[in-house]
């Protein structure tokens, strides 16, 4: 029997946020420069795998990723079986800050993707000065609501497959089955009504489409990376959002679609693998000697 | 469209058999000017119908120019046509009908909808 243990470790961390008390699930690895990951929309960590797993990463950066209250082994705060969890901007920025926070993450990169991508963007314009990079992914200002989230919380439909069902095209068909499928399933386990409850911050609240254009690249970099089959934030979504911001620097990743670190890990790190060495370049100048 | 072979390989397909289990639904597709009804029983193709149709029996319909059916039907689409929520959003195809029935079917029928991909 051939065993393999990987090198990553995952543990709970609670905190205080606006009256409530929250049991956040993290994974990480590696050690150096905080990289903190922020998930898509209805599903979970494990979408950072490949990244997790990767040593040209991991012996230079401590990647981290925490699964969102109510998704992946985050359970909702007490007393959440009378409410319905609606994403914002002001609680996603105060729960990736609280995080940071609570783990003394000193000046992380911070890299999300999708409605982690979007927050980004948030972070950039709020809360420059706690991040030393931030890296958008499938990032843009806003997008237009092309479906109704409501049917993916519905009692008459199965919405986690709906939900797996809505975002499989999203992907690159080039991209590996075994990858693709995985990541489906990560949207197949999701909480009833959790995918559209995100949905509300992607597709109606977090529009920053009036703002970016004040995102200061200067106290913090700006990267943003987009696959170009991703058609909810197409390149040509990011490559507006990014003529409006001085300083941000762009990469279309062919061969990707709205997922990246998890439909295609490997092709997807090929495309960080440079961004990371500038981060980390940039930071080995500001140390003073 | 060769129809025929379309069923042959969505009902010869192992993964629909699996993921599309226990789905029965009508879909009506409209491809610029020609229609479509296919029947849809426990995952298996069971008829489509060709129009036109003066009272089409459906549960919900899926309406896109030729242009873009034909970019979607590609052998190998090109970015960005590889789904239909693609073409929702730039407003060429429009699904109307029963949404509920539609969504509840979703996983069923784009796993059947790839089998047109390069077909005659």
């Amino acid at each position: 029997m051939k065993v393999m243990l990987e090198p990553v470790s995952g543990q709970y961390v609670r905190f205080d946020l606006a009256g409530r008390n929250y049991r956040i699930y993290f994974e990480e690895a590696g050690q150096g420069i905080p990289l903190l990951c922020l998930h898509t929309a209805g599903a979970d960590t494990r979408q950072f795998r490949g990244l997790l797993n990767e040593a040209r990463i991991t012996d230079r950066f401590r990647v981290i990723a925490f699964d969102l209250p109510w998704h992946g082994k985050s359970s909702p705060p007490a007393g959440w079986q009378g409410e319905t969890w609606r994403l914002t901007s002001t609680l996603y920025c105060e729960l990736i800050l609280a995080f940071t926070h609570a783990l003394a993450l000193e000046t992380p990169v911070v890299m999300g993707c999708s409605i982690g991508g979007r927050v980004c963007l948030n972070l950039a314009l709020d809360h420059a000065t706690r991040f030393r990079a931030i890296v958008g992914l499938q990032s843009a200002a806003s997008t237009p609501r092309y479906y109704d989230p409501a049917w993916l919380d519905h009692p008459e439909v199965n919405g986690p497959v709906a939900g797996a069902a809505t975002v499989m095209g999203l992907m690159c068909p080039d991209s590996p089955e075994a990858e693709r499928w995985e990541t489906l399933w990560h949207y197949m386990q999701g909480g009833p009504g959790v995918f559209s409850g995100d949905l509300h911050f992607y597709q109606v609240e977090g529009d920053f489409r009036e703002r970016v254009k004040n995102i200061d690249t200067a106290v913090a970099p700006l990267y943003l990376l987009t696959g170009e089959y991703d058609y909810s934030c197409s390149p040509q979504d990011t490559l507006d959002t990014a003529a409006q911001i001085t300083g941000a620097k762009v990469q279309i990743m062919p061969g990707l679609g709205h997922f990246p670190m998890s439909e295609n890990p490997q092709a997807f790190i090929a495309h960080l693998l440079p961004v990371l060495d500038e981060i980390e370049a940039a930071s080995r100048d500001a140390v003073p000697t | 469209m060769d129809w025929q072979r379309f069923r042959d390989k969505v009902n010869r397909d192992a993964l629909i058999a699996c993921r599309g289990a226990g789905s029965s639904f009508r879909v009506l597709i409209g491809w610029g000017e020609d229609q479509y009804v296919i029947a849809v029983r426990d995952g298996m193709v069971y008829t489509v119908e060709t129009g036109p149709f003066v009272m089409p029996q459906c549960d919900f319909a899926l309406i896109g120019s030729t242009q873009a059916w034909d970019r979607f039907a590609a052998a190998r689409p090109a970015a960005r046509d590889q789904d239909l929520f693609a073409f929702f959003r730039s407003g060429e195809m429009v699904l109307s009908g029963d949404t509920r029935k539609f969504y509840a079917h979703l996983m069923c029928l784009k796993l059947m909808l790839l089998h047109l991909r390069g077909l005659p």
